[in-house]
């Protein structure tokens, strides 16, 4: 008890309050500059008439579908390969980590330019096999997509953690899988993915609350509009939009509050489906 | 602790330390650590807070304005606090936000001309009706569109620091010369733009090389069906009955001709010319892969900077028959006084001489080489024959439009926004895409009003 | 394989780099130069000439190690806590805490401001470092995880040889989990390094903001100072390139399990 007592203290004073105070402004008519006045469900009941949240909820839930796996695939695969005590690999490290530091207006405008249909690398890359590759940002149905493949692209971080999990895998057990003649690959099923499950575990829940929120980025790329045709207009950016642009910091709130529940029940669902497959060397419960 | 002995961490922290004191001089540390770990209490009483978004060159120009302010108003002295809007106003106003909801606000506070009336809607803005009479200002020493932007509900809520005539009309000479235009000769109707338009726009192996105009790209969805709007003869808001007017059949018609070029040469193709360069670095036009845009004041100096060789002509914006001859809007900011600022009278000054004052007016042309909304200002005389401010001279004397004046505005250009996306990406026709932003805006608006 | 990978993640540096270098005539040419010619280093001059660039250095550094220390320090023992002692409402809190993270930041930082602002706080280092003394849910939640890997026979064994409670986490989960410990100090350092939006909102006098704060100077209402913002970009990550460099050995060097039977 005593060990936590800082997270209960700072729970308290910095995040308690002001989440309960956003819980209070979600039933209140808000502006964000007059105080709030109780309103009781004006604004949820908005929320689900809104086609805007409905849309950017299905805009949301459909990034996180797709760059919350190939994230971590990504990260697993990376930091794989940057496991080898291959001379160098500290310059590989740094490089694979580089996009994780690199300021979002700087790579933003360096993706666009990525993604251009036609001046655009990827398409060029395409062209060589013949592939007339597709609008990408200019394009509503590609647009998510290539937000997606950005994303694998900044894994850095998740690709550290995996990186300092593979530490703790025993080295005897891959040498016992030596000995008994498991491939590479059967040893990584068999050994690294259960050692580092907890790891996985991790980066997958983090994922998904990151994604829930993401929306910085496709905010600049697409100068805040969310173009084209709503296509990128992620959850967290209209509710940007409402709490900063429109004056509606009650409407915003309610709309958090939605985003926290429905987060904390798909956290709940992949805490409970996954606890068999995460295994904890250390936790003998 | 174990952890620490890997001394990588302690040896950081150590240089760090060495660092600051070699930046400061020990003298200076503790002073260094005393201000930035406690607030002192006591603020100069001559000094006037503001809170400004004025970022690269302007952050220079605006503080050289300030300078020029404490020289001829001793003892008063400005305090200049950039207030970042993000990139590509990804910020948001959420420093002034979050610090007027505490009560912690500045003296003094820059406001986009669209939003004076929705800020001072909520209530963040002091009236300034009695200073302005006191210091005998009168509606008509401002262009009538930048003080109609700043009064809301019978009074004056801000003073115009800068009125941008929106927009000339550039043409791109040697783009002309290359399509076998004359290179002298801007189109001066829609006709005559479509016409050139076709002219310019070249495809080479199936992809776009030039084209003539985007006229969904000029600056912002929103700002480009306002412009053609107005252009075409349109009407956005009727204020008296407090409407929202976007579905008017002049407004269609502007939204089906802007989009119009988006099916004739193919959206995303065309999309690929400006995909994101808007705001951050490159602007086609610049570099000659575009003959035509809508020319912002700013971007002479800017063009000036990044496109040195760019040979241009500016014009008035074509119009189609039976649309408005001249057309212009006026943009811009302004400045006022946030609710609850501590030092309104000093602050007023330097509103008022900023915005209103002949010398305060000249010294903002002369550095920020951006037009005052003050019209009796002496800078009007030094740029009326100036080859290229000239125009916007001639633009901003016969400009009659604003974005509607209503605490809604950002939220009607957001859905304006979204009408031109439905319309250009084929998923609502121009009469559908704006009755449904027309009937959400009215929605949005009459919350508002009647929560009040 | 490694190389052809390594030249799509480096990308991005190599083009930011490189703009840098480029004239303002050539910074907007199209396709984009691949190597600057000319090359200039004016970026850089002005960049650096244009802000008060070692004092906010100063300013940066002072808040990132602050940040870090109270972070790692606040965080491994919460996470000590979390995973290796059982006590009642462990598992409440620790969903509580989790779930602090799901609510989007914007619709607390008005509320939070205001705590700041009656605590006097307002425009002083505090609201930037002092949190970080209390705790950060992803990196409990990232130390918990690896903490979890440790074999708890470990902590029976050194209590039985008289090892209170925080010398097992002094003496042996900190050094066990050195590779978890790097990673949160990086990280933090990094995101304390980067942040934007807390010393905007937070500060309010330009002798007190940050360089990532600084860095917004060259981005304006009416037009931008591209050059100045990459170069100063290239400046502002480098450092954390050469952190990062210094200290990757420390991700993997980690007490490597052999031995412990789990």
């Amino acid at each position: 008890m005593l060990f936590t007592s800082p997270v209960i203290v700072g729970l308290l004073l910095f995040t308690g309050y002001p989440i309960l105070a956003s819980l209070y402004y979600s039933f209140c008519n808000f502006p964000g500059l007059r105080p709030p006045v109780w309103i009781g469900m004006g604004n949820y009941l908005q929320l689900i008439k809104d086609p805007l949240v409905t849309k950017s909820l299905l805009n949301t839930a459909a990034y996180a579908a797709g760059s919350v796996p190939a994230g971590i695939a990504v990260a697993f695969v990376l930091a794989l390969l940057l496991n080898q005590p291959v001379r160098g690999i500290a310059v590989f490290r740094t490089i694979f980590y580089l996009p994780s530091i690199v300021p979002a207006v700087a790579s933003s405008v360096l993706w666009l330019w990525v993604f251009n249909p036609q001046y655009g690398l990827l398409n060029g890359v395409l062209g060589l096999f013949g592939i007339n590759g597709p609008g990408w940002m200019a394009d509503p149905v590609w647009a998510k997509p290539a937000l997606i493949i950005m994303s694998t692209w900044g894994v850095g971080g998740t690709m550290i953690i995996f990186l300092a999990g593979l530490q703790d895998v025993p080295r005897e057990m891959y040498e016992a899988a030596e000995i008994d003649g498991a491939s590479d690959l059967q040893q990584t099923a068999h050994i690294t993915l259960p050692f580092m499950s907890p790891h996985i575990f991790f980066a997958f829940i983090m994922g998904l609350i990151g994604a829930s929120q993401y929306f910085t980025q496709a905010y600049i790329m697409t100068g805040g509009a969310g173009s084209p045709a709503n296509s990128t207009l992620f959850f967290a950016m209209y509710l940007f939009q409402n709490a900063f642009h429109f004056f509606k910091m009650g409407y915003a709130c309610a709309m958090a509050w939605l985003l926290f529940l429905l987060t904390l029940i798909a956290t709940i669902v992949v805490f409970k489906s996954t606890a068999r497959y995460v295994y904890y060397r250390g936790d003998n419960q | 602790m174990k952890f620490g002995q890997k001394s990588a961490p302690a040896l950081f922290i150590l240089f760090v330390g060495v660092g600051i004191i070699a930046v400061l001089g020990p003298g200076a540390v503790a002073d260094y650590f005393i201000t930035r770990l406690f607030v002192s209490s006591t603020l100069p009483s001559n000094e006037v807070v503001v809170w400004h978004p004025w970022g690269a060159q302007n952050k220079e120009q605006i503080e050289e304005l300030f300078r020029e302010f404490n020289r001829t108003h001793s003892p008063l002295k400005v305090k200049s606090v950039f207030a970042s809007n993000g990139a590509g106003g990804a910020g948001g106003s959420q420093k002034f936000f979050t610090s007027i909801a505490a009560g912690k606000t500045p003296d003094v506070i820059f406001v986009d001309s669209s939003q004076v009336a929705e800020w001072a809607f909520q209530g963040a803005l002091e009236p300034l009706d009695e200073r302005i009479a006191a210091a005998g200002i009168r509606m008509d020493d401002f262009f009538k569109p930048a003080w109609k932007s700043c009064a809301y509900d019978g009074r004056v809520w801000a003073l115009t620091y800068c009125a941008d005539p929106n927009f000339a009309f550039a043409w791109n000479k040697d783009v002309f010369a290359r399509a076998g235009l004359d290179p002298e000769q801007p189109p001066r109707s829609i006709d005559e733009l479509d016409r050139m338009n076709d002219r310019i726009t070249a495809s080479v192996n199936g992809k776009l090389r030039t084209l003539g105009l985007i006229p969904w790209g000029q600056f912002g969805g929103a700002n480009s069906i306002f412009t053609w709007g107005w252009v075409f003869g349109g009407d956005f808001y009727d204020e008296a009955n407090h409407r929202i007017t976007a579905n008017d059949p002049r407004i269609v018609r502007a939204l089906e001709w802007m989009c119009s070029y988006a099916s004739k040469y193919d959206i995303t193709r065309i999309n690929s010319l400006t995909a994101g360069f808007g705001s951050l670095d490159r602007n086609p036009f610049y570099i000659g892969e575009m003959g035509m845009t809508c020319f912002h004041i700013f971007q002479i100096s800017d063009a000036g900077m990044y496109a040195p060789k760019l040979n241009y002509g500016l014009a008035p914006i074509p119009y189609p028959q039976g649309g408005e001859p001249n057309s212009s809007w006026i943009g811009g900011w302004c400045m006022g006084l946030p609710k609850g600022s501590r030092r309104a009278e000093a602050g007023w000054e330097l509103i008022r001489w900023i915005c209103a004052d002949p010398e305060g007016t000249l010294a903002v042309g002369k550095i920020m080489s951006l037009f005052p909304g003050y019209r009796k200002s002496p800078y009007f005389d030094i740029v009326r024959n100036d080859p290229r401010y000239g125009i916007y001279v001639s633009i901003i004397d016969q400009s009659k439009h604003q974005r509607p004046v209503m605490p809604a505005v950002d939220y009607y250009m957001g859905a304006l926004d979204r009408a031109v996306q439905f319309v250009l990406y084929g998923q609502k026709n121009a009469k559908q895409a704006l009755d449904d932003a027309t009937f959400e805006t009215q929605r949005e608006l009459d919350f508002k009003l009647a929560g009040k | 394989m490694l190389i052809a990978l390594g030249a799509v993640f480096a990308a991005p540096f190599y083009w930011l780099v490189t703009t840098s270098f480029k004239t303002n005539a050539n910074i907007s040419r199209w396709p984009p130069q691949i190597i600057p010619d000319p090359w200039t280093a004016q970026h850089y001059i002005e960049g650096v000439t244009a802000l008060p660039f070692g004092l906010y250095l100063v300013n940066t550094l002072v808040i990132c190690v602050f940040a870090t220390l109270g972070t790692v320090l606040s965080c491994s023992l919460c996470a000590y806590g979390f995973s290796k002692l059982r006590w009642k409402g462990r598992t409440l809190l620790f969903w509580i805490m989790l779930s602090t993270m799901m609510l989007p930041y914007q619709v607390v930082m008005v509320p939070l401001f205001h705590v700041f602002s009656k605590l006097g706080w307002v425009d002083t280092y505090l609201p930037l470092i002092v949190p970080a003394f209390f705790g950060n849910a992803f990196f409990i939640f990232l130390l918990r995880q690896f903490f979890m890997t440790i074999p708890l026979s470990l902590n029976e064994a050194a209590k039985i040889d008289g090892c209170g409670e925080f010398q097992i986490y002094s003496q042996i989960m900190l050094p066990l989990a050195k590779p978890a410990i790097a990673t949160v100090g990086i990280f933090t350092f990094m995101g304390a390094w980067n942040d934007f939006l807390g010393p905007l909102i937070y500060l309010f006098d330009e002798s007190k903001y940050t360089l990532a704060l600084g860095l917004q100077m060259f981005l304006g209402q009416y037009g931008n100072y591209f050059g100045r913002l990459m170069a100063v970009s290239t400046l502002l990550i480098l450092p954390i390139i050469m952190l990062f460099f210094a200290t990757q050995k420390s991700f993997v060097e980690g007490i490597t399990m052999t031995g412990v039977k789990g």
